[in-house]
């Protein structure tokens, strides 16, 4: 599910999914597998506070209330992903032999991965 | 017993996957931009070392001080709440420079060494939110 006010961050990240899935291919045939953990939505992590200065400025006066409407809407958010859910992930992805490649992390993430497989 | 470097370790996903692998009895190369042991147990089977993803003098040192590994978990990132338009460019590639152009240059780095011992495994941290 899009979120808005994070489309140059979400950019970077679609880039590794497809980064991701066209070396796994080049690299099966070395015995090396490459795979992904997708975390949901992580308020506890420092995602804002790592780059608070980079921050600075933008969110402008014209985007100032429909950004507080957002802020506003992420504290009602019921299911989010937290730390351990997403080490869990990893361990998950290091250790399965299934051949899955994609590992959902956190409440909200896996919920949205059971939808989109409906 | 199997190795894995976890990168952005300092805190957040990166600091609680590297305990979890721990407490899993894994060894562990816990790295971060600045290296601590603030939060970590202490553990023989635990090396925590300097790596900044965007620099390949860094990526090239960490990797020789690691040793062989089993398992690259690419954690390291940065996040960014922002108008698009608002955004400078200098700031738009400062975020891929770690999100992006850091994963695929630990990809690059680690790559030669799975394919000499014919295993490994990359697993790349990315997102739902889209």
């Amino acid at each position: 599910m899009p979120m808005p006010l994070v489309a140059v961050y979400t950019a970077s990240k679609t880039a590794i999914e497809g980064f991701s899935s066209s070396l796994a291919l080049e690299l099966k045939p070395f015995g090396i597998e490459v795979k992904l953990v997708q975390p949901g939505y992580g308020p506890t992590t420092s995602f804002t506070s790592n780059g608070a200065e980079r921050m600075q400025g933008l969110i402008t006066a014209d985007y100032a209330d429909y950004a507080q409407s957002v802020f506003a809407a992420f504290t009602q958010v019921q299911q989010f992903t937290k730390e351990l859910d997403v080490a869990e992930a990893v361990f998950r992805a290091a250790t399965d032999q299934s051949g899955q490649r994609r590992f959902p992390a956190g409440a909200d993430a896996i919920a949205l991965s059971l939808a989109e497989r409906c | 017993m199997k190795t894995v470097l976890i990168t952005g370790c300092s805190s957040g996903y990166g600091r609680e996957t590297a305990l979890y692998f721990l407490a899993k009895g894994w060894k562990v190369i816990a790295t971060m931009r600045t290296p601590t042991t603030d939060g970590f147990p202490q553990s023989e089977h635990l090396k925590v070392l300097a790596l900044d993803v965007t620099q390949a003098d860094s990526i090239k040192a960490a990797l020789k001080e690691a040793g062989p590994i089993d398992v690259l978990v690419n954690n390291a990132g940065i996040g960014l709440f922002g108008a698009c338009e608002a955004t400078p460019m200098t700031t738009v590639r400062e975020v891929f420079e770690t999100n992006t152009f850091g994963m695929i240059a630990m990809a690059q780095a680690v790559i030669p060494q799975f394919r000499a011992q014919q295993s490994g495994l990359i697993i790349n941290l990315t997102s739902t939110l889209y």
